[in-house]
C-alpha cells in the first residue's frame, strides 16, 4: 500500500523529472524559435518568443542553398544506400551463417572487427580509391561506397537473426523445388522483417546526418 | 558430384561475392594501402613517392608538438565523454524504467538531441555558447555566464564534452534501457524478500548483471569518441590555435589541408592502433567480471 507521503514524493519526482526533461531538450527549442526571428531580434531577445512569425529566414535558405534539390539528394542517397546495403549484407550474412566452416567464421569474424576501425584511419587512401575509380563528384557513387562502409553492422545484426530460423523451411522449400536464390528471397528475407526495419531506422538516422564521408566524396 | 561443385561456386558468386568485393575495395584495400603510405614521404598529389621507412613515425613522436596537443585534448575528451555518457545515461534509463506517468515523453525528450546530426550540434552549441551565455550574463549577472567556453583550455574540452554528452545520451540511454529490462524481476524480489533495501539490491543484483550492457557501450562511446570529428570542426574549428583538435581532425587537416599524405597516413595507423589496443583491453575487463545470471 503506497502511503500519502510516498505519493507525494512519487509526483515530486516525477515533477523535477519532467522539468529537467524540458531543460534537456531547450537547446532544440530555441532554434525552433529562434528560425523565426530576424537576426536583430535574435540577438537583442535570445530566448523569447518571436514577435511576429518572420519566415524571411526559411526564404533565404530556400532561394540561396537550393533547398529542395539538396534535400532530393539526400532522400536519394540514403534510400538507394540502404536498400543495397540491407540485400547485399543480408544475402551474404545467410550463406556466411549456414556454412559453418573456418573460412565462412573467419569472414564472420573480420567483418564484426572492422566496426570498431575508425574511419579516419581508412579516410585518405579511401579517397585516393575512389578518385581513381573516377566515384567522386558522383551521387552513384557515394550511394555504391557508402555499401561496404555499413555492411559490417547489417550483417551482424542479420547473422543474429539468421540463427534463430530454423533449417527445415529451407528444406522443406527446396523439396518442393524451390532454387537457391527463390529460397532466399520468398521464406528467409521476409521472417528477417524485424531485423530489416531495425536497420533501416538505424542506418537513416547514421546516413542522414553524416557530413565526413559526403566531405571527402561529394 | 561436379553437379554439386558447380553449384556451390554459383552460389557463392550470387551471394557472397557482391558484398565482399565491395567491401575488399573499400574496406581492405585502404587499411593496407593506409599502412604502405605511412611508410612514404608524399604529398597525395605529386608522382615521387619516396620510401622513408618509419622516418614519419619517428618525426611525430619527437617533432611534432602540435599532435601531442591533440593527443591530450582528445584523451582529456575521451575520458570525460565516456564516463560523464555512460553515468547519465544510466540514471536517466532508472528513471526512464521507472513507472512514472510521462515515461514516453522523457524518453522521447532526451532521445531527441540525438537525431540531430552532430554537426548542426555544434553550430547550434556554439551560438548557445556565444550569443546565449552573453544573453543570459545580461539578463542575470551571474560569473557563471562570463566563462568563455570556447577559448581555449580545460574550459573547451568541458564545453565540447557538455555538447558532445547532450547529443550522445539518448542512444547509450536506450541501451541501458534494454540491458535493464533484461534483468529478472523475480530476482530483485527474491532480494527483497531477503531483506535488502532498494540501494543493496541495485548495487548486488542488478548493476552485476548490467555488466555486459555496460561493457558494450563503454565501448561504443570510447571508439565514438575517438572518430569524433564534425564536433571540433563546427563548435570551435579546431581551437584558438590547436587547441580543441581531435585526432581525427588533426589527420584530416594533415592531408588535405597540409598536404602532408605519408604523415597522415602515420597519425591515421597511430590512431587504429590506439582504438583496437583499447578495445581489446576492455573486452579483457569486462569478460572477467561477466556474471552469470
Amino acid at each position: 500500500m503506497m502511503g500519502n507521503a510516498k505519493k507525494v514524493r512519487k509526483i515530486a519526482a516525477e515533477v523535477v523529472m519532467v522539468i529537467l526533461a524540458i531543460l534537456f531538450v531547450s537547446p532544440a527549442w530555441i532554434v525552433l524559435t529562434n528560425s523565426f526571428k530576424p537576426l536583430g531580434e535574435i540577438l537583442t531577445n535570445t530566448f523569447g518568443m518571436p514577435a511576429s512569425l518572420y519566415l524571411g529566414n526559411f526564404q533565404y535558405v530556400l532561394e540561396n542553398m537550393n533547398y529542395v534539390r539538396v534535400f532530393f539528394n539526400t532522400v536519394c542517397i540514403c534510400v538507394f544506400a540502404i536498400a543495397f546495403t540491407v540485400i547485399l549484407s543480408a544475402m551474404c550474412a545467410y550463406r556466411l551463417s549456414r556454412w559453418n566452416n573456418k573460412i565462412s567464421n573467419g569472414i564472420l569474424l573480420l567483418l564484426m572487427a572492422s566496426m570498431i576501425v575508425p574511419f579516419q584511419s581508412i579516410m585518405l587512401p579511401f579517397a585516393k580509391i575512389c578518385k581513381s575509380l573516377h566515384l567522386t563528384d558522383s551521387i552513384p557513387g557515394l550511394i555504391l561506397v557508402l555499401v561496404p562502409l555499413y555492411c559490417p553492422m547489417a550483417v551482424f545484426i542479420f547473422q543474429g537473426a539468421i540463427k534463430s530460423i530454423p533449417k527445415e523451411i529451407e528444406e522443406a522449400a527446396q523439396m518442393d523445388g524451390c532454387g537457391k536464390v527463390a529460397t532466399f528471397f520468398r521464406i528467409i528475407f521476409p521472417l528477417l522483417k524485424p531485423s530489416t526495419s531495425s536497420i533501416v531506422v538505424l542506418f537513416t538516422l547514421q546516413m542522414w546526418n553524416d557530413f565526413t564521408l559526403p566531405l571527402i566524396m561529394l | 558430384m561436379k553437379n554439386k561443385k558447380k553449384e556451390l561456386v554459383s552460389e557463392v558468386l550470387i551471394f557472397v561475392m557482391p558484398l565482399m568485393v565491395l567491401y575488399f575495395i573499400f574496406f581492405i584495400l585502404p587499411l593496407a594501402e593506409g599502412v604502405y603510405y605511412s611508410l612514404l614521404d608524399w604529398d597525395g598529389i605529386s608522382k615521387s613517392r619516396n620510401y622513408v621507412g618509419v622516418k614519419n613515425y619517428a618525426k611525430l613522436f619527437t617533432d611534432d608538438k602540435d599532435y601531442f596537443t591533440s593527443l591530450a585534448f582528445t584523451l582529456k575528451y575521451v575520458v570525460l565523454n565516456v564516463i560523464g555518457t555512460n553515468v547519465l545515461a544510466f540514471l536517466l534509463a532508472l528513471v526512464v524504467n521507472a513507472k512514472f506517468k510521462t515515461t514516453k515523453f522523457l524518453r522521447t525528450c532526451f532521445f531527441l538531441p540525438n537525431v540531430i546530426s552532430m554537426l548542426i550540434v555544434g553550430y547550434i552549441w556554439r551560438f548557445i555558447f556565444n550569443q546565449g551565455c552573453a544573453a543570459l550574463y545580461k539578463a542575470t549577472d551571474w560569473e557563471f555566464f562570463n566563462i568563455s567556453w570556447l577559448g581555449g583550455g580545460n574550459v573547451s574540452v568541458v564545453a565540447t564534452v557538455i555538447v558532445a554528452m547532450w547529443q550522445g545520451v539518448g542512444y547509450i540511454m536506450i541501451l541501458y534501457l534494454s540491458g535493464l529490462q533484461m534483468v529478472d524481476t523475480s530476482l530483485l524480489e527474491a532480494a527483497s524478500i531477503d531483506g535488502a533495501g532498494k540501494v543493496k539490491q541495485f548495487f548486488k543484483v542488478t548493476l552485476p548483471l548490467m555488466v555486459p550492457t555496460i561493457g558494450v557501450n563503454l565501448f561504443m562511446v570510447v571508439s565514438q569518441s575517438f572518430r569524433q570529428f564534425d564536433l571540433n570542426l563546427s563548435l570551435t574549428g579546431g581551437g584558438p590555435g590547436r587547441q580543441t583538435t581531435s585526432l581525427a581532425l588533426d589527420i584530416y587537416t594533415e592531408g588535405y589541408q597540409n598536404n602532408r599524405m605519408g604523415y597522415a597516413e602515420a597519425k591515421a595507423v597511430i590512431l587504429f592502433v590506439i582504438v583496437i589496443a583499447i578495445a581489446i583491453l576492455q573486452l579483457r575487463v569486462t569478460r572477467s567480471k561477466e556474471v552469470e545470471a
